[in-house]
């Protein structure tokens, strides 16, 4: 009995855990791509803005700490081997890239001043900025820029942003000790948009000279904040850095970025990957920040005194992509038979809780050179209409293939629902995300071979630029298994906008391309665009100006603790 | 006895070499593709092939099998995919966090248990029973994020005397603690009972009882100690349970512990993460079944002689 029993547990034990093992997968929105930026508007915050007053130069207490809690642990603070936002955003607060975002984030200099492009987007002159040092004394200039172009260009290193910006850097050189020149190996117009992506965040050279494990755990940078200390699933913590460079009006060219006097001395965020948890906390007191709040949760903390709760427009579009290779999808008549079929206000209120609101263009407004459309509106019968036009008086079936999160399979019972009442029977295929990918990311056949027929996605262009949120969805170089073209999407049109884009620096050439792309992309509905997503956070009724930037990244440029 | 304990830990040894094996095969079998994820989504099929030939995992199975075991005979877990840190370190950090919450957990379970179930054995039939096994039915039956989130809305949003989430203080102890051990409580309480039902049936309690001892003395000198077998395996197999981490209940108190990391690890197909911490469950479960063998031989004498 009693040696039955041991080895019995043993083995009992290694089943379970390996049982446990064999579920546990894909939680991860697979396909929202990672994070980033550009201009757009932000709208007011819905919570109680009770702006309490701090007389100039008097803190609250300069030892204060505060605590957010996050949703997700962070996974290493190497800017260019980061994939996730949440982490992204932190190491934009430990250090400055060449071009950064101002609150709605426009591209903007920071440790730049300015550049100079070719007329064929295939060279670039870029002035830095004087008087920055980094927080481990050494100083900023055309030596520690190319000290990082070098770690971007090292494929050796086994980064994964290394590929997203290197393929195309050809030469980088020190013109004077503030200037430098970068050379690709193509005309590449999105390029300083791609300067501004959290990747290309600079580190301290000495920093990079230590090795990428060093840059992973113990990053140095010239930011607003300095990094402490990371416990790993535990928590991070930063530092108000007193010597910003930010701080200075000189420096800034005219006017601080901020006002260092913040009334609190460090953050610690805390990874907290229950979302009752984390409103518990802010509720508690435990948590002055939380991001992001669950959606069923917003009404209770709006109503509550101690809690300022936020919502703002983001540019995770969500979609419903078509595979316009395979029959009926062929036909654009039946691509806007099912956009007229789909109700796009249902859909945020029922799959959304109403946090969204409906997409106007394959990108978000906060995205660069977006150009908005006017949406189809709900027409059942306008739908019918045009499935009867195409030869489809009586619908037909399909199937939906996505990643089996709650969030998802709640959308595609939506579509079916939805799709049902034009006659079209929508099968559900959710797999986990790991098994998703390789059916669909990792085949290498054309689009009339695929297995897919619709795909549910999300899509947040990580360099906030028109370029990254087109053509990795809709270019031809980008069918599976290159990138995202999960509509293989073949338009030569649309190849001609997405190469002029490309190909110049010029801001009004590039604005003219992209906005012909996004028109001819909303008549032709490769994809049916749903919703932008809104972020949603909350924050204590002490702590004020926290935002969250558009690609979901944190934004404690001017935060301020209060009595 | 020497003896009877060089015995069991020689006879551990055919135990762990199929569980290594096992695991190392069966983590193989989770689909989806570690050197994808470690590439990042975005990466072209290229550097997915050169990610793949860094880790190794181009490697025929058996070849990436025998470096695995000869690593593990120097002591090298491997390094993480997630975090690119070795294993060790990661699972380090956070034993100890699961190891203070598990004994918390199992020593505040243990003493309510055993008294709840002496209590209702002893008083079998009676209101006594009847009170302290609706009692444990019910810390069974709540499941344990429920009584997680009830504890937190009470203790910490409306009393304000805990935190709500965090490890170091035995303050952070508290919730996920009580959260834990409710239900071992009630698990420990019935075998308890049952245990003393039976033993009180015996002969030699009526022969203590006709001596005239003390009702006290009857119940725990002669029936409670007779009951501990019964009682030393279920909280040894609670505290191997305990020890892999709970991922329910360190999820709803963010706790930083090993379920976490199990969990996180799976997500991302880090094999030598999920390799290493099914080894190290089940080398805990070995430990403490070896531990709770040579208990048995201290209880009753009778057994090192079988």
């Amino acid at each position: 009995m009693r040696r039955k029993g041991n080895k019995f547990y043993a083995l009992l034990l290694a089943a379970a855990m390996v049982t446990l093992t064999a579920c546990g997968g894909g939680s991860g929105d697979s396909g929202t791509a990672a994070p980033t930026t550009a201009e757009g508007e932000t709208t007011a915050a819905a919570g109680g803005e009770t702006q309490a007053e701090i007389p100039a130069g008097e803190s609250i207490s300069q030892e204060t700490d505060i605590v957010a809690a996050v949703a997700v642990d962070f996974t290493t603070m190497d800017p260019m081997d980061t994939s996730d936002t949440l982490s992204g955003g932190i190491q934009r607060m430990i250090s400055d890239s060449l071009f950064g975002f101002d609150d709605d984030m426009a591209i903007y200099p920071m440790l730049a001043t300015g550049y100079e492009a070719s007329d064929d987007a295939t060279e670039f002159t870029i002035t830095l900025r004087e008087g920055i040092s980094f927080t481990d004394g050494t100083p900023w200039n055309a030596d520690a820029a190319l000290a990082n172009f070098a770690k971007w260009d090292d494929e050796t290193l086994g980064l994964k942003r290394t590929t997203f910006l290197c393929n195309i850097l050809d030469t980088y050189e020190k013109v004077d000790d503030y200037t430098i020149k970068v050379t690709l190996t193509e005309p590449f117009g999105a390029f300083i948009s791609n300067l501004a992506h959290p990747a290309c965040v600079i580190m301290s050279p000495k920093t990079i000279e230590a090795g990428v494990e060093e840059c992973a755990r113990n990053p140095v940078g010239c930011g607003q904040y300095t990094f402490v200390e990371w416990i790993e699933g535990d928590h991070l913590t930063l530092a108000l850095n007193k010597d910003w460079w930010g701080y200075d009006a000189e420096i800034c060219g005219g006017t601080a970025l901020a006002d260092p006097d913040a009334g609190f001395k460090t953050i610690t965020f805390k990874p907290v990957p229950e979302s009752a948890t984390r409103v518990a906390m802010i509720q508690s007191g435990d948590a002055q920040i939380m991001w992001t709040t669950p959606t069923e949760s917003v009404s209770v903390l709006e109503a509550d005194p101690n809690v300022n709760s936020y919502q703002d427009e983001g540019i995770v579009v969500r979609f419903l992509m078509l595979n316009t290779q395979k029959e009926p999808f062929t036909d654009v008549r039946v691509r806007q038979a099912m956009d007229y079929a789909l109700n796009k206000e249902a859909y945020i209120q029922v799959v959304k809780n109403g946090l969204a609101v409906p997409a106007t263009s394959v990108i978000g407004s906060a995205v660069q050179y977006y150009k908005g459309n006017e949406p189809r509106p709900y027409d059942p019968e306008k739908a019918k209409e045009l499935l009867a036009e195409a030869g489809y008086p009586d619908g037909f079936t399909t199937t939906v293939m996505f990643a089996n999160t709650t969030a998802n399979q709640k959308q595609a019972e939506f579509y079916k629902q939805q799709l049902e009442q034009v006659g079209i029977n929508l099968e559900l295929k959710g797999l986990e995300s790991a098994v998703l990918n390789q059916r669909i990311q990792d085949v290498d056949v054309p689009g009339s071979e695929a297995e897919v027929d619709c795909y549910i996605i999300g899509w947040s262009p990580s360099t906030g630029d028109a370029d990254w949120g087109i053509r990795p969805l809709l270019a031809k170089e980008s069918e599976p298994p290159m990138s995202y073209n999960i509509c293989y999407y073949e338009n030569d049109e649309l190849e001609g906008y997405i190469k002029t884009g490309l190909e110049s620096a010029d801001d009004d050439v590039r604005r003219e391309a992209y906005e012909k792309a996004q028109d001819l992309i909303w008549e032709e509905v490769p994809m049916i665009f749903m919703c932008v997503d809104s972020n949603v956070w909350a924050t204590g009724s002490k702590v004020q100006n926290v935002k969250i930037y558009p690609d979901g990244a944190i934004n404690m440029k001017n935060a301020k603790m209060t009595k | 006895m020497l003896r009877y304990t060089i015995k069991r830990i020689v006879g551990v040894i055919p135990t762990l070499i199929i569980v290594v094996t096992f695991v190392f095969f069966f983590v193989r079998m989770i689909p989806g593709d570690p050197a994808r994820l470690v590439a990042g989504e975005q990466a072209t099929l290229d550097a997915v092939e050169a990610v793949r030939v860094q880790l190794g995992l181009d490697k025929p199975i058996p070849v990436q099998y025998l470096k695995y075991v000869g690593g593990l005979l120097k002591g090298d877990l491997g390094m993480s995919l997630r975090t690119k840190r070795p294993v060790l370190e990661e699972i380090a950090v956070r034993y100890g966090n699961t190891m203070s919450l598990t004994i918390a957990s199992l020593v505040w379970s243990t003493i309510v248990g055993v008294f709840l179930g002496v209590w209702s054995g002893k008083n079998r039939g009676k209101w006594q029973d009847f009170t302290g096994m609706t009692v444990a039915v019910s810390g069974i039956s709540l499941p344990n994020f429920w009584i997680g989130f009830l504890l937190i809305m009470l203790f910490s949003v409306k009393l304000r005397w805990l935190p709500t989430t965090g490890a170091g203080s035995w303050k952070n102890l508290v919730l996920p603690a009580i959260t834990l051990g409710t239900s071992i409580a009630a698990i420990i309480a019935r075998f308890t009972r049952s245990s003393i039902v039976e033993v009180l049936k015996e002969d030699y309690i009526r022969t203590a009882r006709a001596k005239g001892l003390k009702e006290k003395t009857v119940t725990w000198g002669h029936a409670f100690r007779n009951s501990m077998i019964s009682v030393v395996t279920v909280v040894g197999l609670q505290f191997g349970f305990l020890l892999g981490g709970s991922v329910v209940t360190e999820a709803v108190f963010a706790y930083p512990g090993l379920g976490q990391l199990l969990v996180e690890s799976v997500n991302y197909r880090d094999y030598p993460a999920i390799q290493s911490l099914i080894l190290i469950f089940s080398l805990q479960f070995i430990i403490i079944n070896l531990i709770v063998d040579i208990l048995y031989a201290v209880l009753n004498p009778e057994i090192k002689m079988s």
